[in-house]
């Protein structure tokens, strides 16, 4: 059923409802902001890496396409997309490591944020430990940091038939391991 | 089309977890636009799960004053337009500096507050697309096996006319025939299956066509033809007879329900072919 009111909310956005947006913001942001503050590792640019993400939202909510995938995997992309170019303009110019505000990629989470979060994301992160090291690592260096499938098998050293088999059967694993009746 | 494969799953999750190549990535547009729904599936299923991915970066929340500025842009931007042309770019506000973070407890009750309402709404979000992906994805998987079942079906049938070792007959009318008769009929010898083609059986009000093979020098029933109402039929059947004693097909004239005996026809014998080959 939220699916389709996130469906009905990107048609609100389309038709200049500011309300709407503001709805989905307050519902995907808990979400999306962790991401993109992993990649980025630096609150300031977080936060204006999510702005540009949320008036992209706004300015192109009609390429959304629900075969695809859910609307949360769509804001997701446009978030991660954002965080990730903004990761490469900043390597580009030699400072990717410099000036930021530190935060490591196992920092604690936040745990009031945590909490009410359904215990989700430490869920997730078990999962993810007992997946075999080498897929774990492909796994998160795609996602987090935005390499190509043969970006990462030079940088791990494996044929890159299989990163490609390892990225599918990790992600596999991960859905068996946390079957979406269970993500809450 | 293509032929779906195991790889073209592998660059489904590729291209989900945003780490696909270019050449992978024009590779699987081309396969997706044939319409393979095994990927579709895949594909959407994989982008779904990036939302657990995105699940494993520790809990943060942005500054609050990055709603306000969110939202202050948008009012200030005109929005999606379904032609796809975007609304004129305007500046950002400036980014404000962090204020200093409240320390009171009403402050942090507020904030603890704030925070459930959006964890609840989360929630309740992910308990709608359970229900709805799971529904969706039950659907797609039962077309899928049964277009997968269609396939393997007709494949079978396929093999029996592309068969090198295939048999063919002519069926033609005999003499009792009343009307010009054509029938066709390949045979695989190694499956035994037979496909049969008839054209123009139109049978006299109270009468029924049976077929024959012809086994040596004995006929056994293969059953009654059912035709269209142009008297058109294309049958497909197993074990049609042992080819080292199948001589030739035979169609008979017979009452409703075929001849009773079904070693010999009751009626006459109207087409007629040889098995060559």
């Amino acid at each position: 059923m939220d699916s389709e009111r996130d469906r009905e909310c990107l048609e609100r956005v389309q038709n200049g409802d500011t309300q709407a947006l503001a709805e989905l913001y307050d519902r995907y942001t808990p979400l999306l902001y962790p991401v993109v503050m992993r990649i980025l590792r630096s609150g300031a640019e977080a936060e204006d890496v999510l702005q540009e993400a949320w008036l992209q939202v706004w300015k192109r909510a009609t390429t959304f396409d629900p075969r695809r995938g859910s609307v949360a995997a769509w804001l997701l992309t446009v978030a991660r997309t954002r965080a990730l170019d903004r990761y490469r303009s900043r390597a580009a110019r030699g400072r990717a490591e410099a000036k930021v505000d530190p935060e490591p990629l196992n920092a604690a989470p936040d745990p009031p944020v945590e909490a009410v979060r359904g215990q989700l994301g430490e869920r997730v992160r078990e999962a993810l430990a007992t997946l075999e090291p080498r897929q774990r690592e492909v796994l998160e260096i795609a996602y987090f940091q935005g390499l190509s499938q043969s970006e990462i098998a030079e940088k791990i050293g494996a044929p890159l038939g299989t990163v490609k088999s390892w990225t599918r059967q990790a992600l596999m694993r991960l859905r068996d391991l946390l079957p979406q009746e269970e993500w809450v | 089309m293509s032929e779906h494969t195991e790889e073209h799953l592998d660059l489904c999750a590729a291209l989900a977890v945003g780490s696909i190549d270019a050449r992978d990535r024009q590779k699987l547009a081309e396969h997706l636009a044939e319409g393979c729904l095994e990927c579709e599936v895949a594909l959407r299923d994989f982008e779904d799960s990036t939302v657990l991915l995105a699940a494993s970066a520790p809990a943060r929340l942005p500054s609050a004053g990055l709603r306000d500025r969110v939202l202050q842009a948008a009012a200030a931007t005109p929005p999606a337009t379904s032609n796809g042309r975007e609304g004129k770019v305007v500046e950002f506000p400036a980014r404000r500096a962090p204020a200093p973070a409240p320390r009171t407890w009403m402050a942090l009750a507020a904030g603890l507050a704030i925070t459930t309402l959006l964890a609840g709404a989360w929630a309740l979000h992910l308990n709608g697309q359970v229900a709805k992906l799971r529904g969706t994805v039950r659907s797609d998987m039962d077309v899928i096996a049964g277009l997968n079942t269609q396939l393997t079906d007709a494949k079978r049938w396929n093999d029996v006319l592309s068969s090198p070792d295939a048999r063919t007959a002519s069926l033609t009318a005999t003499p009792q025939a009343q009307t010009i008769l054509r029938a066709r009929a390949t045979y695989d010898p190694r499956s035994q299956r037979a496909v049969f083609v008839f054209d123009n059986l139109q049978a006299p009000a109270g009468k029924v066509f049976q077929l024959w093979a012809i086994l040596g020098t004995q006929p056994a029933s293969l059953g009654v033809i059912q035709t269209d109402t142009q008297g058109r039929a294309v049958l497909e059947l197993e074990h049609v007879g042992d080819p080292n004693r199948l001589a030739a097909f035979a169609v008979s004239l017979e009452n409703p329900g075929g001849s009773p005996n079904p070693n010999a026809p009751s009626g006459p014998v109207v087409m007629m072919g040889k098995v060559e080959g």
